[in-house]
């Protein structure tokens, strides 16, 4: 008999864009999801343009979260991000 | 009535047809037959079918490891196994026999591998001996980009599941379905997955008891030889299913709209 196994664990997140003009409530993101592909995934719902690079910022801290890792590891519950444009200010 | 039984060795090679005789495999028509599993060839692949279960949901859990799944064929619920035939011309030579068997080309030996999967996931066990392939990711099949699927504003993420008796990609598709949905969304809903896994031989959907819609390549039981590209083409289809079927899913499971244009569809 097949075992069923534990899902994997997933975040509800709440975003809004730079105007906090558009919002996203977004349930069900695995945590295992790359921060990456959370950011392309919420502005391609939110409408904002597809040409722009954008990252997620922990509304709460400022950081911005980075992109590479896993959504789990960079964000806790009930913590909401911004959906913002990735600027690179380049290093001092 | 009499009828004229199709030469198999005109359907099989006659390396494949011992193969499947030492199996329990017996020619039948134009295919085989062993107890209730049948096998025919389809296109370059084979197909093996048994009947599936009465009163067991077309959408639920077979119950048995592998790649097993709802599928009609000839009017009638069958659990069917499918094979591509690119899988058994192109498998990985380095193959796991047991001893004592005949030295057999490549091609036949992944036959055979794959003929004994088949026959032990129909009584719901595993192959003797049998062990989960090593992680993908870490084996270099893969990156670990690759369980990410985004495309647009879907996003999902594939499991990769690894157990003593489990290796399978899980994709959930949406969130369980709202116990409050429409009869009409619910029935779209089941039409949809149940063609999704009509049309992509290595998937399996389901809609499970928790009500979350998945779709699944389960390849508990897969011989080495076969792991690696059958991994590969179980990723990729589910990467279109997820294309094809997830804004679908959460339209019907999760939207409010287009319940008339639904029910006018139906009556038509």
């Amino acid at each position: 008999m097949v075992k069923h196994l534990t899902d994997t664990p997933t975040l509800d997140i709440d975003a809004v864009d730079v105007t906090n003009s558009r919002t996203l409530n977004a349930r069900g993101i695995r945590s295992s999801t790359p921060v990456g592909s959370v950011a392309r995934a919420f502005a391609s719902r939110m409408d904002l343009p597809g040409n722009v690079p954008w990252s997620l910022r922990n509304d709460r801290t400022g950081a911005i979260l980075d992109e590479e890792k896993p959504i789990g590891e960079e964000l806790g519950p009930g913590e909401r991000v911004v959906v913002t444009p990735r600027s690179h200010l380049g290093s001092a | 009535m009499s009828t004229t039984a199709t030469d198999p060795g005109l359907i099989a090679p006659a390396s494949h047809q011992e193969i499947l005789e030492r199996f329990g495999f017996e020619p039948e028509g134009a295919g085989f037959r062993a107890g209730e599993v049948r096998l025919d060839p389809v296109g370059a692949g084979w197909r093996f079918a048994a009947p599936w279960p009465q009163d067991r949901d077309p959408l639920a859990d077979p119950g048995l490891p592998g790649l097993w799944r709802c599928e009609r064929l000839h009017d009638a619920a069958c659990q069917v196994f499918a094979l591509p035939g690119w899988l058994l011309d192109g498998a990985d030579p380095v193959g796991d026999m047991p001893d004592g068997e005949p030295d057999w080309q490549d091609g036949q030996r992944a036959f055979a591998a794959a003929v004994a999967w088949v026959v032990a996931t129909a009584r719901g066990a595993l192959p003797q001996g049998w062990a989960p392939p090593g992680d993908p990711v870490q084996g270099g099949w893969f990156p670990a980009a690759a369980l990410t699927i985004q495309q647009g504003g879907v996003l999902r993420q594939v499991e990769l599941q690894r157990a003593e008796d489990r290796f399978a990609l899980r994709l959930v598709l949406a969130e369980a379905v709202p116990a409050e949905l429409p009869e009409i969304r619910r029935e779209y809903l089941r039409r949809i997955l149940l063609e999704t896994q009509a049309r992509w031989l290595l998937v399996r959907t389901a809609i499970g008891v928790d009500d979350t819609p998945t779709a699944v390549v389960d390849l508990s039981g897969v011989p080495d030889a076969l792991a690696r590209p059958l991994c590969l083409a179980g990723l990729e289809s589910l990467r279109r299913v997820a294309a094809h079927l997830v804004e679908a899913v959460e339209f019907l499971a999760f939207s409010d709209a287009g319940n008339e244009a639904l029910s006018l569809s139906r009556q038509k």
